[in-house]
């Protein structure tokens, strides 16, 4: 079976997301890559969904879009958090985490 | 069931003292008096109904307490405890009395005083040895804080010497309690008395010995005594009372209860080391007592010297000298006793002890004079006094068996009368220093204190059959029970 | 009835000690009538004594023993006479003690003790039984320290006082220890049985033993008679009260020694009987010679009471205990009258050294009169009581050895020789000017006990065919060498003790100043004790002291010390190895940590980093697998 078109469009979005995530130092940016890796995998999702056949792959691929709203919400918060401590929003300038 | 009473009356009043408030002094002293007083009482009401006649153990309670080791709570008195239950209880009661002076903590001393006399009474009445090493180191606790707390001087060196030197000593015994046990599987002295005497003679000695370590420290045996003379010393007058009057007993107890019946053949291989060490103790320790100048080590090496009497009796094995040294133990306790309080009240008054310190009081103070007088000749063995007889049937005694320790022991009296003559001359005669000039007499709540010990001392002295005749079978019947294994 | 004997001075006793202050003068008088009461109860019993009944009573006291003490009195000739004398005597000289206490503060207390004193000796002389006559002998010891030591706010009496006890008291041991060994041979005590307990070691072909015990028994008498070498105690005791002195130190308790080898004879051996004979007579010797040179008027009294004391040691010596029985009640009386009145002279005079005193005689008439009538007693006059006694005691000397005899005789002379020293040097001669006026008599209450053992000391002799059953009669020659030693004393006494005339010639007079230099000192015996005895008894006292503090104690405490250092090592190991396992151990785990957490840079892209790296290598790693 030959892939659809669509997958090399998903391919695409998830290496540019882990692209953004690797490369961008406003976490802000990497917010907006992490969107992108998720909208990568809602496309599968739907893609495949019809391949198999159901709604099974459109009801996860809403369910990922609402998701995705939360942790959008989430890490904005954080972000916002993490401006008022450390006065950046720069993610390779905060080692908060480092052991 | 009496005699769990003299063991529930103490407890009780120490629960109460708990729980009266700190401040409310007078309510403590009174409970802690009344407590005594009603300990007294009942001890008296025990000699009443206690058969002179009888040789064996009387008024038994026995209650099992832990029956999967067969250790029970098992009481009872016989012609060699019941003397030292009244002397613990009378003491006990006297030296109370002169406890009303403790100016500081009354709550924390009288718990820790009742405390003591239950310990020391359940020492004296136990016939379980477990509960007779329970009780014995449960003495050794108040006794500690007693004279760590409200003692003198040195008071928590003296404290922390009298408690690891004695439970040093408890804890050879408590490895012949359990060497005891592994081979017989009982805590029953009545029947441990029957069944140790066959042990093979190796085994007797060696725990002839181990008791012996434990109850020499607490006599003391020379060279054990050196804690003595600074715990007496450095505790407060009341607390070197018992100490004196009661707590030395508990070891010569000890070798009555114990070590001579259990270990019939011990005792007898053990016999010519006990005289000589009898006999050391009555030189050595007058020796020593003449070159102190404090009064109170004075009179505490004094102790060491009269103890040798007790060792020189039981080393005898002979009637005469077995009730001789059962007697100088209670002789001890009384004459002493009254000594220690005599010199409380001097030290109370003059704040020092310091023998070449006074002088002439005997102008000043008639009535202390005359009191002190009394018993430090009692002490000397004045025939008409308690200590006479005693010492004089422990000489009748052991002069038959222990000819050369004893013929040393009787040129120690005159050492005895050297030294006591000597303090005397000190404190009460010659010019009266002008520093004691404001000096007072005795007040009526210190000859209270002292005259009841004198009575006693005098009634022996005069009458000795009174104490003799209650402890007479009992001993007679021990002697038996000894010669019978040989 | 026995009982109410020495009863009834000790119920004296207990009720001067009890209420005696509120009693003020009148306790006195209790005294006196105690001890009246018991002289008259005393004298009820001679008929039945002189019968040679043997009237007793006795108690129960021990049951330890086997066979049970009975203690009890007793009353046979030998007891009687030491009653009589005790209760009379007694009596007498408590009355004089009214007027001669009669300015002391602790008045009733002195006759308390003196009451005391009595029911002891009266007890001591009349027990059967020998726990109950070591009983009262302690307890006459005790009264006597009582009493030297009365006046006790002076140092000189209280050390005197400790003297006389402790000195006695090593006599006592040695009586102690013969009571132990009789008991424990012969099984018996008893009094009235010593001829049994003789027997069963006559028997037995032992009488080592008895030589042994009756050696002990005398070494008690030695220390309370005073005699060589345990009588340095007498001399001192005349710090106490005069009357005291009288009857204790003179009349009774002193006697108490010579009454204690007459009732135990019967245990004595030839051998043990030689020691008391040689005992006595240096005793007898050593005293009188110390007493010539004595200034101290109750020093001589005392030295004079030892060297009579020794005579009767002497005589007990040779087995003749009528004869030293007879000689105690004569010196009894004459001893007694004697430290009255010189108690009587201290108490006009307030002095008692010889050199202060002199010419007496005229203004003390009735003590200087019975004075003179005691030392002729005392020298041996004739007829008078002393003479008689002194007789007796010659008598058995001479049937035993003449050289005992003329040494006696000697003594007998030096005996005149210093009691007639003492008389002229007081009454007669110059009188020293002395500050206090005029002294005058003692009051009647003094003199007239005074009078009445004068009465005794002259006529007491007589008494001595039909109580003692001495040989009665004059013995011409004895009467003569006697009366010869009496004069050679008395004129030397004139001749050197009063009017100072050297009659030594000229080339013996260094080594005469050297034995007088020598008596004077009394022979050194008391420095010699001090050096030799005293002082080094005390140091090791002090060295035992050291002793116990440095080496038992520091054993004690090194043992303690031990512990806390072992306690320390322990610890030190406990930190080093123990510790240090574990800490080794954390140590470990934490460089781990330290390498491990170099990967926690805390940047998320590094962590971002791996995750993707991860993925790659998870998917790669399942393609390789599926493959």
């Amino acid at each position: 079976m030959a892939p659809h078109p669509l997958l090399f469009t998903s391919c695409a979005l998830v290496a540019l997301g882990v692209y953004g995530i690797l490369t961008r130092r406003n976490a802000i940016g990497i917010l907006l890559a992490i969107e992108l890796i998720l909208n990568a995998a809602s496309l599968n999702f739907i893609l495949f969904g019809r391949w198999v056949g159901g709604v099974d792959g459109q009801a996860f691929a809403i369910f990922v879009i609402a998701l995705a709203a939360c942790e959008a919400a989430v890490g904005l918060a954080i972000i916002m958090g993490l401006y008022r401590t450390a006065k950046t929003v720069l993610a390779d300038e905060v080692n908060l985490l480092k052991g | 069931m009496i005699l769990s009473g003299l063991l529930l009356i103490p407890l009780i009043g120490m629960l109460v003292v708990l729980l009266l408030p700190k401040t409310a002094t007078r309510l403590i002293r009174l409970t802690a008096t009344v407590s005594t007083a009603l300990t007294l009482g009942v001890s008296l009401a025990v000699l009443r109904l206690f058969d002179p006649q009888a040789a064996g153990v009387q008024l038994e309670t026995f209650i099992p307490w832990i029956p999967q080791l067969n250790i029970a709570y098992h009481l009872g008195v016989d012609g060699l405890s019941i003397m030292m239950v009244l002397l613990t209880t009378g003491l006990s009661f006297l030296a109370c009395l002169a406890s009303w002076s403790i100016p500081e903590r009354q709550k924390e001393y009288f718990t820790l005083y009742l405390l003591l006399e239950l310990g020391m009474l359940g020492t004296f009445l136990a016939l379980d040895l477990f509960l007779f090493y329970v009780f014995w180191e449960i003495v050794l606790v108040p006794m500690y804080f007693l004279i760590g707390i409200w003692g003198g001087g040195r008071r928590e060196y003296s404290a922390f010497k009298f408690f690891v030197y004695t439970l040093a000593g408890s804890l050879a015994m408590l490895l012949g309690i359990l060497a005891i046990y592994v081979a017989t599987h009982t805590f029953n002295m009545t029947e441990l008395a029957q069944v140790c005497p066959t042990f093979a003679p190796g085994l007797q000695h060696l725990l002839f010995v181990a008791f012996f370590l434990g109850f020499a420290i607490k006599v003391p045996v020379f060279p054990f005594h050196t804690w003595l003379p600074d715990a007496h010393v450095d505790a407060p007058t009341p607390i070197s009372v018992l100490l004196a009057g009661v707590l030395l007993k508990m070891g010569a107890y000890g070798f009555f209860r114990i070590s001579y019946p259990f270990f019939p053949e011990g005792a007898r291989w053990f016999a010519g080391a006990m005289a000589a060490l009898g006999m050391i103790n009555i030189v050595y320790g007058a020796f020593v007592a003449m070159a102190q100048t404090d009064f109170k080590r004075m009179v505490a090496y004094s102790s060491v010297s009269h103890m040798g009497f007790v060792l020189l009796g039981l080393s005898s094995l002979t009637p005469e000298g077995f009730n001789g040294a059962l007697l100088q133990m209670f002789n001890h306790g009384t004459i002493t006793g009254a000594m220690f309080l005599l010199v409380g009240v001097l030290y109370d008054r003059a704040h020092t002890r310091d023998l070449t310190a006074f002088g002439g009081l005997g102008s000043r103070l008639p009535v202390y004079a005359a009191m002190l007088t009394i018993f430090s000749l009692a002490s000397l063995g004045l025939p008409g006094l308690s200590g006479f007889v005693s010492e004089f049937l422990s000489f009748v005694g052991a002069f038959g068996v222990q000819r050369w320790p004893t013929i040393v022991s009787v040129l120690g009296i005159v050492v005895t009368a050297a030294y006591m003559l000597t303090a005397i001359q000190r404190v009460l005669l010659g010019a009266l220093n002008q520093r004691w000039q404001a000096l007072p007499d005795m007040t009526p709540q210190e000859l209270v204190t002292v005259v009841p010990l004198l009575i006693i001392v005098v009634l022996v002295g005069v009458y000795p059959l009174s104490v003799l005749r209650l402890q007479d079978p009992a001993i007679l019947a021990l002697l038996q029970h000894v010669g019978m294994f040989q | 009835m026995l009982a109410w004997i020495p009863g009834l001075p000790l119920a004296a006793f207990a009720v001067l000690i009890l209420v005696g202050r509120r009693l003020g003068r009148a306790s006195a008088w209790v005294s006196v009538a105690a001890l009246a009461s018991s002289a008259f109860l005393t004298l009820q019993l001679t008929p039945h004594v002189l019968d040679g009944q043997r009237l007793a009573v006795s108690w129960r006291w021990l049951s330890a023993t086997d066979p049970a003490w009975f203690l009890g009195l007793a009353v046979d000739r030998l007891s009687w006479v030491m009653l009589v004398l005790v209760t009379v005597i007694g009596t007498l000289i408590t009355i004089y003690s009214i007027g001669y206490m009669q300015d002391d503060a602790r008045f009733s207390r002195f006759f308390a003790y003196l009451s005391l004193f009595c029911a002891a000796m009266l007890g001591l002389v009349m027990a059967n039984h020998f726990v109950l006559l070591y009983a009262c002998w302690e307890l006459v010891g005790l009264c006597s320290y009582l009493l030297i030591s009365f006046w006790f706010e002076k140092p000189e009496a209280a050390r005197a006082g400790r003297k006389a006890f402790l000195t006695t008291r090593v006599g006592d041991t040695g009586l102690l220890i013969g009571i132990l060994a009789l008991w424990v041979t012969a099984g018996q005590l008893h009094l009235g049985r010593l001829e049994e307990i003789r027997t069963f070691f006559v028997l037995r072909d032992q009488t080592w033993w008895l030589t042994i015990i009756s050696t002990l028994i005398f070494l008690g008498a030695v220390g309370k008679s005073a005699q060589i070498p345990l009588h340095v105690w007498l001399p001192d005791a005349m710090e106490g009260p005069t009357p005291v002195s009288a009857l204790i130190h003179a009349a009774t308790m002193v006697a108490a020694g010579v009454y204690l080898v007459a009732r135990t004879l019967p245990l004595f051996t030839p051998e043990s009987l030689r020691l008391v004979l040689w005992i006595g007579l240096a005793t007898h010797l050593f005293a009188g010679t110390v007493a010539l040179t004595m200034t101290d008027i109750k020093r001589v009294l005392a030295y004079s009471t030892i060297s009579q004391l020794g005579l009767m040691m002497t005589a007990l010596g040779l087995g003749a205990a009528s004869s030293a029985m007879f000689h105690l009640s004569t010196h009894a009386f004459f001893k007694a009258l004697l430290f009255m009145a010189a108690g009587s002279v201290i108490h006009a005079t307030h002095r008692q050294d010889l050199r202060e005193l002199g010419g007496l005689g005229r203004h003390l008439p009735w003590t200087r009169a019975l004075f003179l009538i005691a030392a002729l007693s005392m020298g041996g006059f004739p007829l008078l009581s002393g003479f008689w006694s002194k007789d007796a005691i010659l008598l058995s000397a001479r049937e035993h050895a003449p050289w005992l005899m003329w040494t006696l005789l000697g003594g007998a002379a030096v005996t005149a020789g210093y009691i007639f020293r003492l008389y002229l040097r007081c009454f007669h001669g110059s009188p020293v000017a002395s500050g206090c006026g005029t002294p005058h008599d003692s009051p009647a209450v003094m003199i007239l006990p005074m009078a009445a053992l004068g009465l005794g000391a002259a006529f007491a002799g007589f008494a001595g065919p039909g109580v003692f059953h001495v040989h009665g009669g004059l013995d011409v020659p004895m009467l003569i060498s006697s009366s010869v030693a009496l004069s050679i004393g008395v004129t030397l006494a004139f001749a050197v003790g009063l009017k100072r005339r050297v009659l030594v010639p000229a080339v013996l007079r260094p080594l005469g100043t050297k034995l007088y230099r020598l008596a004077a000192n009394k022979y050194y015996v008391d420095e010699a004790y001090q050096r030799w005895i005293i002082g080094p008894f005390l140091d090791a006292t002090a060295w035992l002291s050291r002793f116990d503090r440095r080496i038992i104690d520091g054993a004690v405490d090194a043992a303690g010390l031990g512990g806390w250092r072992i306690g320390q090592w322990k610890e030190r190991f406990d930190r080093v190895v123990i510790d240090g396992i574990v800490n080794g151990i954390a140590l470990v785990t934490r460089s781990i940590g330290h390498v491990v957490r170099r990967a926690q840079t805390g940047v998320i892209h590094h962590y971002l980093f791996w995750v993707v790296a991860a993925s790659v290598m998870l998917m790669l790693w399942i393609r390789a697998v599926s493959a």
